[in-house]
């Protein structure tokens, strides 16, 4: 009888990260619509294309060596030779189909879709000008090691950042968001803006949506996945037989429950549109994406914050977004769609609240703290930015970072796919 | 700023500890004065949502 409970919490269990898995992909489907949306007619398709070759090109090399680097650098640089990261290796029994193990699978999808996630916030930012081979190579690199290294050092119960100075990012504000921002900024830097968002005295240009509300239904699933996102970053466990219950507990070990997600992802959620709106001053655009940055904002205090106090967060959020993305805009940093000042902005902004208004949680040995969160803000925009600027620094001197002016003033999809996106409304069309 | 209404792992680890949100089992002011502020912004925004209609008044 006792066997029969375990086996099946263990299946609810297998359950519960399979479904969270598969309900994560609408925010792959929001990312595709939305940039989509975002992007001129004449690159329309080929910006899908860039979304969808993101999931083919992370998906083997998550399996082959994602996630071993997730288990075996929790302690810094240097790889661990212990079992867990033994049996994350790709050739690993637990690595497939398992009657002894049905948990190392589902795990594992759900860290492929953060991972997908990871990579899909530089890919809005870098539409209309990048090469193809140099994108998906900057996605791998970005989903596959930097931001799964960053959550080896942050986001795990052996992460040096959390068991040497409490940090506490409970929903992936930083390994996740502010790390995948960093990265592109170092690529923007190098990549440069697309040709007419300058003028000659260097005055920005508006480049409208040529789609808005494709982009705002994009945002829309974006929002609904991530709930699954944040579901699937809480640890679900099974006590011990004859033991008291087993909550929820954080990806720390710390106990949760599923009801704040309820709350506080929702009270962001409103408070990032509504701080976007008025600082924006009603902008469609920013007030959607401020949504987002809501979201975003509550994500490392989450499972502690009072929901009013997440409401205040995701607000600040939101009002922060748009000031962000306002002055890189002016800087000349052109990023089509904001990517650096929602989830760069608020991932910092989220680290910081939570050091600034949830201070004093015991984790363990550590209590949370101002110190260990100014600390794992520093090291994830290193560790984000250093290996984005470096490596497309090697690839536009190699002259493989960005298309040709004749290719993107005729829009990649006719120079690249052979193939109109979006045909003009009146025109006969393709099978006209 | 210390919100934690635990101070210590095995007060946080026990099965005794209800309310953990931020401020909770402090003076009930605190809460009570962030759900005042966030009713305020709630305000400013609508106030803002009125200022937003740019044409007020010219469509009647």
């Amino acid at each position: 009888m006792e066997g029969d409970a375990r086996l099946f919490a263990e299946k609810t269990i297998e359950t519960f990260y399979f479904w969270t898995g598969v309900l994560m992909w609408l925010i792959h489907a929001g990312f595709m619509i939305y940039e989509a949306g975002v992007a001129r007619q004449k690159n329309v398709l080929m910006t899908m294309m860039k979304n969808l070759l993101t999931c083919a090109v992370i998906t083997p090399t998550f399996f082959l060596f994602g996630w071993w680097i997730y288990y075996a650098f929790q302690g810094g640089l240097v790889p661990a030779g212990t079992e867990a990261a033994s049996a994350a290796l790709p050739w690993s029994e637990s690595m497939g189909p398992n009657l002894g193990d049905n948990i190392t699978g589902v795990f594992w999808f759900a860290f492929l879709l953060f991972s997908f996630t990871t990579a899909s916030i530089m890919s809005g930012a870098v539409i209309e000008r990048i090469r193809l081979g140099a994108y998906l190579l900057l996605a791998m690199i970005l989903g596959s090691v930097v931001w799964i290294l960053a959550a080896a050092w942050g986001w795990s119960d052996g992460a040096w950042l959390y068991t040497k100075f409490g940090f506490h990012d409970w929903g992936a504000g930083g390994c996740v968001h502010t790390v995948a921002a960093a990265f592109t900024f170092g690529v923007l830097l190098n990549l440069g803006p697309r040709l007419g968002k300058y003028d000659e005295q260097g005055r920005p240009q508006a480049i409208p949506p040529h789609n808005l509300p494709m982009t705002m239904l994009g945002l829309m699933l974006i929002f609904t996945g991530f709930y699954a996102f944040y579901a699937a970053c809480a640890v679900f466990g099974i006590a011990e037989v004859g033991a008291d219950p087993e909550p929820w507990r954080s990806i720390y070990g710390t106990p949760m429950t599923l009801g704040s997600l309820a709350f506080t992802v929702t009270m962001g959620f409103a408070g990032g549109v509504m701080g976007a709106f008025i600082v924006s001053k009603g902008d469609p655009y920013w007030t959607i994406s401020g949504g987002l940055a809501g979201m975003i904002s509550i994500a490392s205090g989450v499972d502690v914050y009072h929901p009013a106090l997440g409401y205040l967060v995701g607000f600040a959020g939101g009002a922060f977004a748009v000031f962000v993305g306002n002055r890189l805009e002016r800087h000349g940093i052109d990023d089509a769609v904001g990517a650096i000042a929602v989830h760069g902005g608020a991932g910092v902004w989220s680290m910081l609240a939570m050091g600034l208004l949830a201070s004093g949680y015991p984790q363990h040995e550590n209590v949370t703290s101002l110190t260990g969160q100014l600390i794992g803000i520093g090291v994830m925009i290193g560790v984000g930015f250093v290996p984005g600027y470096l490596i497309s620094l090697g690839l536009n001197r190699a002259g493989l970072l960005r298309v040709s002016r004749e290719v993107e003033l005729a829009g990649l999809d006719v120079a690249e796919l052979q193939i109109e996106g979006v045909v003009p409304a009146g025109s006969a069309g393709l099978s006209g | 700023m210390n919100s934690s209404p635990v101070q210590t792992w095995a007060e946080f680890d026990s099965r005794s500890t209800e309310a953990m949100y931020t401020f909770a089992g402090s003076d009930p002011w605190v809460v009570y004065g962030i759900c005042l502020l966030a009713a305020v912004v709630v305000g400013w925004f609508l106030v803002s949502a009125f200022r937003f209609d740019k044409h007020r008044g010219k469509t009647e």
